[in-house]
């Protein structure tokens, strides 16, 4: 992508028409956004040096307090620790899960179109079902445990949910397994626009499909590949509900479910008035995300194919 | 471009300012209203005329009697006073009606749950209510308190009480020959009692597949039995003292009945509450409030009794769970709220609804009245009222709990010791509580 | 040879049944749990078939309120209204943003992403006195508005537009069509796939919102649906996982119904390199 020039120079007519109409088709999206996130954003920015009781009124400004004390709670670092151990598997898996689905979906087989339904029905399954689903299965008497004892890998059953080394791989796979399906739906939405010449012309070559996969899929989807590294990464890295469901809110056993987004929740909503802790440490997560996206985003740098 | 960056956060900061200074504007605005408010009226006359007016009240969505008896109740006092009565049921309590008090949005009586209590009353966002004109004096003296501020103000008023009690399966303990009269009246007995129990239950039913007891590892169900022998989970301050002696030393007891097999979550068990493992028939004897009642009733087929709870150090203990009434302190209805208030809590509304809902009547005249005795498993919960521990402690109280439920596990898997992880919930609570301030 | 690929294809086949078995099962469990009662599905019974399948649950919940028809109005008055504004908006946005250029524009495209990036905990009180203070609070207009724009679409747009050959806009451009004219006539007819993609999704976003109209919306004859199913729920005596799946299947139906309606676009798509 192209980097805006900061020299000054003299646009032609042509450009200068060009530009109006950028700003024009932007407008509407830009009013919109700024009036209920932007103002927002910029307040939570101002909460975040103070200490406020957001029901009285009462605002104190206390300069980088609240940030120097994110940056000196243990506790928050483990939330952080443990946000990031979950966007680092679950990200990569997602992704390639989805990319893997849909050109296979995108293939010549037998009932594609049975499997892209299907596929896409755990976005439409409520997340209470699946809440519930997920705690039977992996309850000390539920099915994963007996096949692993009868297996005989293990004697007794294990609380997965409840063990502080097995929660956090718990709720990774449950988000991998909802999440899936929406990606894959935008992969292969993109790949109906790729020209089938390609695929034809790679035939011709000899080109095996797994060939195929990696030497025109791959590259065509860039640009959709960015779009869900980062959405999945802003997605993972705010993880809320699934944490919040299975720790009842305390992010245990032993913080091993813990989230930075847990916290702020509990700081924002809590009864200690913290608002403006729980602001300091929603931008800083805002500032990671951000480092981390533009990481992900130079490391796939798209490639314009036309 | 320099230029325009600068006009940018000119704009930006403007934009900031105008919406902090319009929050701390409304702020300043009705306190000032508030108390030119109290000063021009004196206690105007009760029954006056109220038509024309319309009251919205804040509720939480119950079931389906519950929601019934709240209904009759409006009709009542829409006939008696003539006014118009709108609700609002609160989906998730918490976050909207912190949401309704920073804007002032609430409405004019809502719910206050006990156990948040000491925060909402901290905050001015209630009406201070005067104790003879809405008659405490004929509530059980031990739960009035529930709703005492610090300063000996009073905020709310108690709409009802739920109480902790025992529940037994009996098909259960029958088919393997146990009597509900051997479960034992000392907690202390409760480990050889339940170890044998489960035994049996492990060779009629195949291991594991029902437990003995389910317990809940939260402290509004174990600071009873934490505290118990005068430790305390927390200090004057509102401090964390999970690791203090006598609280490691309860937390120690329990520990023994989790490591015997005997006593486990409903979340061991697969499942979401205790209710759900006791219905399912996959627990002999489990420890709940009044509400469960209603569904074993209606959603299960069990068969079960209720006793007492047990004693611990020679001392009979529960929980209650008490909700109560309060006022917004910016209503434009206050007079009407609070005959409303009047009326729900009075002999008459407090009828309507612990008969329709039922619960428990917080006044001891209205369950005279309602003849609560009669039915076996509300006397039990009833008699419970006078003993039970109100769950409420302090502003820190949800922060304590948090860092409790997440370092106790380890405590009843016996992978720690007690006092090593009370020591870490407590540093976890206490620093929490001072990023805060 | 040909051994081998038949193999290949039967592990292939093996693999993506497995997948749909696992996929599949939790949604027919959903929809298997709202005809059953509650005791069975705490029992833990996962089999999707029982005797004591009955209609029950669902007539509990359509006697629950006389305004259910209203609810069901109201979310698909608002998920349509806020969908069909969203695909213009966001469209256009991402356009502007991958195939125009002008100054600031990867600024702002950042300034975007950036506020996607702040987590919504913290943004819900903010956000709340500013519909406050607009006056829109239980209104319509409170669920529409402020979700009228997306930035996760806008960014899929940009993406999506990103691939999009420029040399058939620049040949309609030779036949003198103007700016406008071929962002409408020509680029959105194009992104068909890519817009019925964001529109679902769009649409399910408005339908499945449950914090916004908890928050906002405060007349019980103004609730959407998923507002409306979500208040029966008792607060005090754990979760009635009968009325709950009842109430998740009502909700999900007509989404199913949109789906298969945008499936058509999906699927099939506008070739490049066939019609138009």
């Amino acid at each position: 992508m192209e980097k805006t020039k900061t020299v000054r120079r003299k646009y032609s007519n042509f450009e200068r028409k060009e530009h109006s109409q950028g700003y024009l088709f932007l407008t509407p999206a830009l009013v919109i956004l700024f009036i209920f996130i932007g103002l927002s954003v910029l307040f939570v920015c101002y909460l975040s040096f103070q200490k406020v009781n957001l029901f009285t009124g009462e605002y104190t400004f206390v300069g980088l307090k609240n940030y120097q004390r994110v940056f000196t709670d243990d506790v928050a670092r483990r939330g952080l620790t443990n946000t990031l151990l979950f966007s680092a598997v679950v990200v990569p898996v997602q992704t390639l899960f989805a990319l893997v689905i849909a050109s296979v979906l995108n293939s010549k087989i037998r009932g594609k179109y049975f499997f892209r339904t299907v596929y896409f029905l755990p976005t439409l399954t409520s997340s209470s079902a699946l809440t519930m689903i997920f705690m039977f299965m992996f309850s000390v008497t539920g099915p994963i445990n007996n096949v692993l004892i009868n297996m005989n890998l293990i004697s007794q059953g294990i609380n997965f949910l409840q063990e502080p080394s097995f929660a956090l791989k718990v709720i990774m796979l449950m988000n991998i397994w909802s999440t899936v399906p929406m990606y894959t739906t935008m992969y292969l939405a993109s790949l109906q626009d790729l020209p089938s010449s390609m695929y034809e012309a790679a035939d011709i070559d000899g080109a095996g499909p797994i060939k195929r996969f990696w030497y025109i899929t791959v590259p065509y989807l860039k640009p959709i590949t960015t779009y869900v590294l980062l959405t999945s990464i802003i997605g993972t890295l705010q993880m809320f509900d699934q944490a919040y469901i299975f720790s009842n809110g305390s992010g245990g056993p032993e913080n091993s479910t813990l989230t930075v987004s847990l916290m702020i929740y509990r700081y924002a909503f809590g009864t200690q008035n913290a608002m403006g802790y729980a602001a300091a440490m929603a931008v800083i997560l805002a500032i990671v995300i951000m480092v981390i996206s533009r990481i992900a985003e130079t490391a796939n740098k798209e490639e314009r194919i036309y | 471009m320099k230029e325009r960056a600068k006009k940018i956060l000119a704009l930006a900061i403007a934009a900031v300012t105008t919406v902090s200074l319009a929050a701390c504007g409304g702020g300043n605005q009705t306190n000032t209203g508030d108390k030119a408010d109290n000063a021009d009226q004196p206690a105007e006359s009760q029954s006056q005329d109220m038509s024309g007016k319309t009251l919205t009240l804040g509720v939480w969505g119950g079931n389906d009697q519950e929601s019934a008896a709240l209904d009759k109740m409006i009709s009542a006092f829409e006939e008696q006073t003539g006014a118009k009565v709108d609700t609002k049921v609160y989906t998730d309590y918490n976050t909207q009606i912190q949401a309704d008090f920073i804007a002032k949005t609430a409405p004019d009586a809502f719910y206050i749950d006990g156990n948040v209590f000491p925060f909402y009353s901290s905050l001015g966002v209630m009406e201070p209510l005067d104790k003879e004109e809405m008659g405490l004096d004929s509530y059980y003296e031990n739960l009035v308190g529930s709703f005492t501020a610090e300063d000996g103000t009073v905020y709310c008023v108690p709409k009802d009480v739920s109480t902790l009690a025992t529940y037994y399966n009996k098909d259960l303990l029958d088919s393997v020959e146990v009597k509900p009269e051997d479960i034992p009246e000392a907690l202390e007995d409760y480990k050889d009692f339940l170890v044998d129990l489960q035994k049996k239950l492990d060779d009629k039913y195949g291991p594991g597949q029902i437990t003995a007891m389910t317990y809940n590892p939260e402290l509004s169900r174990e600071i009873y039995v934490l505290e118990a022998g005068g430790g305390s989970i927390a200090d004057e301050e509102g401090n964390a003292q999970l690791s203090s002696d006598g609280v490691v030393e309860n937390l120690e007891f329990l520990a023994e009945l989790t490591q015997a097999g005997c006593w486990k979550t409903p979340q061991d068990m697969g499942l979401g509450w205790n209710g759900e493992v006791f219905g399912a028939g996959k627990a002999a004897i489990m420890e709940e409030g009044n509400w469960v009642y209603t569904t074993l009733q209606n959603d299960y087929d069990v068969n079960f009794g209720v006793k007492e709870m047990p004693t611990y150090k020679g001392t009979q203990y529960s929980m209650a769970f008490t909700v109560g009434w309060g006022i917004s302190a910016v209503t434009e209805e206050k007079e009407l709220a609070k005959e409303w208030v009047k009326f729900a809590t009075g002999t008459e509304g407090m009828e309507i609804w612990c008969t329709g809902a039922g619960c428990l009547p917080f006044r001891e005249d209205v369950a005279k009245k309602m003849d609560v005795e009669s039915d076996p498993v509300w006397k039990v919960h009833s008699d419970m009222t006078k003993i039970a521990l109100p769950w409420q402690k302090g502003t820190t109280i949800s922060i304590i709990d948090a860092a409790y439920k997440n370092f106790c596990p380890a405590v009843f898997k016996g992978e720690e010791s007690a006092k090593d992880a009370m020591e870490k919930a407590d540093k976890q609570a206490n620093s929490e509580i001072a990023n805060a301030q | 040879m040909k051994m081998k690929k038949s193999l290949g294809k039967l592990f292939l086949y093996l693999v993506l049944g497995l997948a749909a078995f696992a996929t599949i099962y939790p949604f027919l469990w959903m929809v298997s749990a709202s005809f059953k009662p509650l005791k069975e599905i705490v029992g833990g019974n996962m089999s999707l078939i029982s005797e004591n399948m009955s209609l029950d649950n669902y007539k509990y919940i359509f006697g629950r309120s006389s305004l259910f028809p209203k609810w069901f109005l109201n979310s698909f008055l608002v998920a349509s209204i806020g969908t069909a504004v969203n695909v213009f908006i966001n469209t256009m946005a991402g356009y502007s943003l991958s195939r125009l250029t002008f100054p600031g524009r990867d600024k702002i495209y950042h300034g975007l992403l950036l506020m996607l990036m702040v987590p919504s905990q913290v943004l819900l009180i903010p956000n709340y006195l500013i519909l406050q203070k607009m006056g829109l609070l239980d209104s319509y207009a409170s669920l529409i508005l402020p979700a009228a724009a997306n930035i996760g679409n806008i960014f899929l747009m940009r993406q999506f537009f990103m691939n999009f050959p420029k040399e058939v806009e620049e040949a309609a451009s030779i036949d003198g069509l103007g700016r406008y004219a071929r962002f409408f006539r020509i680029c959105m007819p194009l992104a068909k796939p890519t817009i019925a993609t964001q529109a679902i999704f769009v649409f399910m976003g408005f339908w499945n919102e449950f914090t916004k109209p908890m928050l906002y919306i405060k007349t019980a004859s103004k609730y959407t649906l998923t507002l409306g199913l979500q208040s029966f729920q008792t607060q005090n005596a754990g979760t009635m996982w009968h009325q709950v799946m009842a109430a998740a299947c009502i909700s999900v139906f007509p989404i199913i119904i949109i789906y298969l309606i945008f499936n058509k676009y999906f699927l099939v798509g506008v070739r490049m390199d066939g019609e138009k």
